[in-house]
């Protein structure tokens, strides 16, 4: 189920009026039904593939506490990352490992059988198997007691807000809240209904305007314009930005409804003065769990400088793999490790560049440098992240160098009046809460200040918006 | 109350905590005041405009409607011409009916990347019942368009995706219950209502004839890029529309558009394949097949990009297919 779509409208207020009247162990096997229907809508055949790990992951926990011996807890561990990860590789990359296997020994010249699968990518599989690993993980470091409620942690796993595009809540953070009684508060109310309303105009509002925009572009990228391939670029940087950020602002603000939190995914990161603090700001709960789950456990920045730096690159492959079975993903997560360690050197070596950085007029010079060359930085790398393949993608970098006075898709010398318009509350909306540093700030807003930004961003996704496409949304593929 | 305490039922949790917020309540009312102007405002102004809204196109609005306006209350034209860009670009009715023609009434109803599969979407049920019918339908439509072409797809996905097409498949959507979200569509043709547009006064004359505008260009071999199989589903339209002409009692007319030299080597594979399938498919619908793709009467610089031809060259073609369907 899409949260735009009508199907979610219908069972949001039916889903809420229920959870209203019921006691605490009540909500949580409501929810737990409606999360079975919201990811079951989808397929119901993908809640058995969901159960399996489900079930090991919650045995395994249970055994990884009682028992005292090293050796039997590594063991557990081992079985559910194995399990998951043989579940994901499965679903995910089994015709990419094939593909590449098929590839080198074609190169090699042998002869060989190459077998052909149709499996279908289960929604949300990267963000689940994810979700569940770090659970286990917390347990075997005993940072987490396990939670012996199944139905408290089923719904730790299947809360559907955030079942299949993140955040990927950590258990330490969800758990408590899923363990608690809760209440509805007024104010949580308030800034659930808010988050909805921004992450509805992100989504409805700009990225589905943008999207067939950026789509003809970087599916045809030879019959373009450089400078409108350029432009396309940044557009869809806006595209995936307020796709994915819309998505959390809708299951963040759903939540709330619910009186649970879930934590900040992003945090304007096309502000950012440098790479390093993209990654603190873009999907924060993939970067941290990342960090975490990988760079850490790795060695971090604790086993000298070329490990520090292999850290980083080796985090920010599996990272880019992650999003998609494919080597263009690879490139683009590559690419972000290279900028990482190269930021990284640089920071070493800048003890004049911090003597400069106390005039103020420099000061304000070089953040505001830093903000334009992170964001071309970061979209660049979009490139290969949008591109279906890497001939597409070098098209298109080399197209974005290439003067061609005719083309056959029209350049868009400048934007049409509708997109404009969404562009410009797009960007108010941003710098107001770059601002506050308040994600909620409009709340604090005069009621009839409040009343009439509402309506204005009500009407502008009903009369501007991509209302009539229900576009899935770009992280539902990973 | 206690009594719900031992069932799963409990009312405590509907007792919020804490207040509203002052002025929540009339935030919310203030809202809703705004967004039901709004859509009250969107009602009285697009009403007029009818279905013209839903086009994947304005110009295509018009086209149709124009077409729909006609069928649904005067006689349908004698001669209709269907298809995609080949058909909008390449035949003009004025040209037709100035020639051997003369006196015909004869619309173009073809429209770019109007491909096999949209074509049954968009045209189809304006050939059907409660609409009259015309005498005679040509259809124009590149081979091409039907292989498995990823562009075709894409440029033909563009059409299908479009409001209009959504409705022509039963399907409707929340944002179909408000008028808020037509009113940007429908703008053009309201500021029609009082002040006309040149281009649509122009589409309604040409007869819908859309001439490419340019020069004679080289041929792009990205035209050329197309998978050379032609794909049964595609070309199970022209079945359905050779059935279609039998129910409705109406001359079918497929017309191979003529293409340059190097278009025709390209393409030789997929434009023979689509032939003897056609020739099959006649000698069971008895339809008439006019091959103009080796049109030598055209030269190389009456064409834009190999494929579709330019106003001189739509001119001297129309006439020519005229005289050819005269003599038919």
């Amino acid at each position: 189920m899409l949260f735009n779509s009508l199907a979610f409208a219908i069972f949001l207020p039916i889903v809420l009026a229920g959870y209203y009247v019921l006691t605490r162990r009540g909500q949580n096997i409501w929810i737990l039904v409606a999360s079975l229907v919201f990811y079951g809508w989808w397929d119901p055949r993908f809640l058995l593939l969901l159960a399996v790990p489900t079930v090991i992951d919650y045995i395994c926990a249970l055994k990884i506490r009682r028992t005292g011996r090293r050796e039997v807890r590594k063991r557990y561990l081992a079985f559910s990352l194995i399990t998951n990860l043989t579940i994901l590789g499965f679903f995910k990359y089994f015709n990419f490992f094939i593909d590449t296997g098929s590839q080198i020994l074609e190169a090699l010249g042998r002869p060989h059988y190459k077998p052909l699968l149709y499996i279908i990518l289960p929604v949300g599989i990267s963000f689940y198997t994810f979700h569940e690993i770090s659970y286990v993980v917390d347990v075997y470091r005993g940072e987490l007691e396990p939670v012996k409620d199944f139905s408290v942690y089923l719904n730790y796993v299947l809360y559907f807000p955030q079942l299949v595009a993140g955040p990927i809540a950590r258990a330490k953070y969800l758990l408590p809240q899923l363990k608690e009684k809760r209440r509805v508060s007024w104010n949580n109310i308030q800034e659930g209904l808010l988050l909805m309303l921004i992450g509805y105009f992100k989504k409805v509002g700009v990225a589905d305007v943008l999207a067939p925009l950026v789509e003809v572009r970087f599916s045809n990228p030879a019959l373009c314009a450089g400078s409108d391939l350029l432009f396309a670029l940044y557009l869809f940087s806006l595209q995936i930005y307020c796709d994915f950020s819309g998505y959390t602002d809708i299951a963040r603000g759903v939540s709330k409804l619910f009186g649970i939190e879930l934590q900040l995914n992003f945090n304007h990161p096309y502000f950012a003065g440098s790479i390093t603090d993209f990654w603190r700001r873009w999907h924060i709960s993939l970067s941290t769990w990342l960090r975490d789950y990988l760079y850490i456990p790795l060695g971090g920045n604790r086993k000298g400088v070329w490990k520090t730096y292999r850290n980083l690159m080796l985090t920010m492959l599996l990272g880019g793999l992650w999003h998609g079975a494919s080597w263009t993903f690879v490139v683009w997560g590559g690419l972000h490790g290279l900028y990482l360690s190269i930021h990284k050197l640089q920071l070493d070596r800048r003890s004049v560049a911090v003597k400069l950085r106390e005039n103020m007029v420099w000061k304000y010079l070089s953040s505001s440098l830093g903000v334009l060359l992170t964001f071309h930085l970061v979209a660049l790398t979009w490139i290969f992240f949008r591109a279906g393949s890497f001939s597409l993608a070098w098209s298109y970098l080399t197209g974005i160098m290439t003067w061609r006075p005719v083309t056959a898709i029209e350049p868009m010398h400048w934007l049409g009046g509708r997109t404009s318009i969404l562009l410009c509350i797009l960007l108010v909306i941003e710098i107001i809460q770059y601002w506050a540093k308040d994600q909620t700030i409009f709340l604090r807003f005069n009621w009839a200040v409040q009343g009439a930004a509402y309506a204005v961003l009500i009407i502008a996704i009903l009369a501007l918006g991509g209302v009539y496409a229900e576009i899935p949304f770009i992280y539902f593929q990973f | 109350m206690l009594k719900y305490l031992s069932s799963i039922f409990s009312f405590r949790t509907v007792q919020f905590i804490g207040r509203p917020a002052k002025g929540f309540v009339r935030t919310i009312a203030l809202v809703l005041a705004l967004v039901g102007l709004a859509e009250v405002a969107s009602r009285s102004m697009v009403g007029r405009v009818g279905h013209r809204w839903e086009y994947w196109d304005k110009l295509a609005a018009v086209k149709f409607e124009e077409y729909r306006k006609q069928v649904s209350a005067e006689r349908a034209p004698d001669i209709v011409i269907i298809g995609d860009s080949t058909g909008a670009r390449d035949f003009d009715p004025l040209s037709m009916a100035s020639s051997s023609l003369q006196g015909l009434d004869i619309y173009n109803l073809a429209w770019p990347a109007n491909f096999p599969l949209a074509l049954r979407v968009t045209t189809f049920p304006l050939l059907k019942e409660p609409y009259r019918s015309p005498k005679i339908v040509m259809v124009s439509l590149s081979p091409g368009s039907f292989t498995d072409n990823r562009r075709v797809k894409e440029f033909e996905q563009e059409i299908l995706a479009s409001t209009y097409c959504q409705h022509m498949l039963g399907k409707y959507s929340l944002a179909d219950r408000f008028y808020l979200p037509r009113i940007r569509n429908s703008m053009p043709f309201v500021i029609d209502m009082y002040k006309p547009r040149s281009e649509f006064e122009q589409m309604r004359q040409s007869r819908g004839f859309m001439p490419a505008e340019g020069k004679a260009e080289d041929y792009q071999s990205s035209n050329a890029n197309v998978s050379q199989v032609l794909e049964s589903d595609r070309f199970g339209v022209m079945v359905e529309l050779a059935q279609l002409s039998r129910h409705r009692n109406f001359k079918l007319v497929i017309v191979i558009p003529p293409v340059t030299e190097r278009a025709d080597a390209d393409t030789a594979l997929v434009y023979n394949d689509y032939l003897r399938r056609l020739r099959s498919a006649q000698t069971e619908f008895g339809f008439i097949i006019l091959d103009m793709r080796h049109s030598t009467f055209l030269s190389p610089e009456q064409y834009t990009d190999g494929i579709h031809l330019t106003r001189e060259g739509a001119v001297l073609f129309s006439k020519e297919l005229a005289r050819r369907l005269y003599s038919l």
